[in-house]
């Protein structure tokens, strides 16, 4: 059944919360920092976010939560982004990605707020980061089971993995590797953004076709950017070792 | 002593993320009643952050 109306309602409200939280940051000056070493989104929207969840941190840390905790939450988050792709809720989906990316700055904030950052909470956030990464792919390959998008999506599962992998061994080797067009952060809200941009435009049309054809173009698009980035950090970290 | 700005905080983002989810369950599966709980919990939060709520 479609809902015309409310998503037209959801589609003014997001709007607002956009206009009125990102556009002074898009205004704001332009930093010196490169897309390809600092990702997509960049250092002014990703310090805007960190402070637009710190209040929530000292909240969490006041109710007397750990970072390890919502670590976990965002594995359940993830599992339930995961299943809400599989049955095609696709809003739903976006949503809860968002909501796996906000914990996951949550408890890496928490861990350093309370002083608390260390290799066995960075080892367990990176072994959640990829089960939560393999949920959500799951999910995905569940929606495309009998499209050509299947690929895309199993493309873009090995890309995720890749990102990390390479910048995990290259660690391993004693190297730092940072640089990334498309990391964490990029990939989901390219995901989200397609998800929910397309569950809003097919009902706003009373059509599957919107949210088909966004949720695969930003699928590719993610597919596309992962791999691009794991070669990038392979090529960044050979330079390095040579 | 620090000011949050109006609007930001713990209530927002959980007002945010509540109405935005109860908007999912009602677009995506028809759950009307409890998405519009959730819509309305969300909007009560949000009014809540916006109308002053002001942390010394």
């Amino acid at each position: 059944m479609c809902h015309p109306w409310l998503a037209a309602g959801v589609t003014c409200v997001l709007a607002l919360v956009l206009v009125r939280e990102l556009g002074p940051v898009v205004r704001g000056p332009a930093g010196g920092a490169r897309a390809a070493d600092t990702g997509l989104l960049g250092v002014r929207l990703r310090t805007w976010f960190r402070g637009w969840v710190e209040p929530v941190v000292d909240a969490l840390l006041a109710a007397g939560l750990s970072a390890n905790v919502v670590t976990a939450l965002q594995l359940l988050a993830s599992a339930l982004c995961g299943l809400a792709f599989g049955a095609g809720w696709l809003f739903t989906a976006g949503w809860l990605l968002l909501s796996c990316g906000t914990l996951d700055v949550l408890d890496g904030g928490m861990a350093r707020k309370r002083g608390a950052a260390n290799p066995r909470g960075a080892f367990i956030d990176s072994v959640v980061d990829r089960y939560a990464d393999g949920a959500v792919c799951a999910g995905l390959a569940v929606l495309y089971r009998d499209d050509w998008a299947l690929w895309a999506v199993l493309a873009a599962f090995v890309g995720a993995f890749m990102v990390s992998y390479t910048r995990a061994r290259a660690e391993g080797l004693g190297t730092e590797c940072r640089v990334g067009l498309a990391q964490r952060p990029e990939r989901y809200v390219l995901l989200a953004a397609g998800s929910i941009a397309g569950a809003l435009g097919s009902h706003l049309a009373c059509s599957p076709v919107p949210e088909r054809v966004l949720l695969t173009a930003s699928v590719c698009v993610v597919a596309v950017l992962a791999n691009a980035t794991a070669l990038q950090r392979a090529v960044f970290v050979l330079r390095r070792l040579s | 002593m620090t000011t949050m700005r109006r609007g930001h905080g713990p209530a927002s983002v959980a007002g945010v993320f509540a109405f935005f989810l109860g908007a999912g369950l009602i677009l995506d599966g028809d759950w009307t009643w409890r998405g519009g709980l959730l819509m309305a919990g969300g909007v009560a939060l949000l009014a809540a952050a916006l109308l002053g709520t002001r942390r010394a």
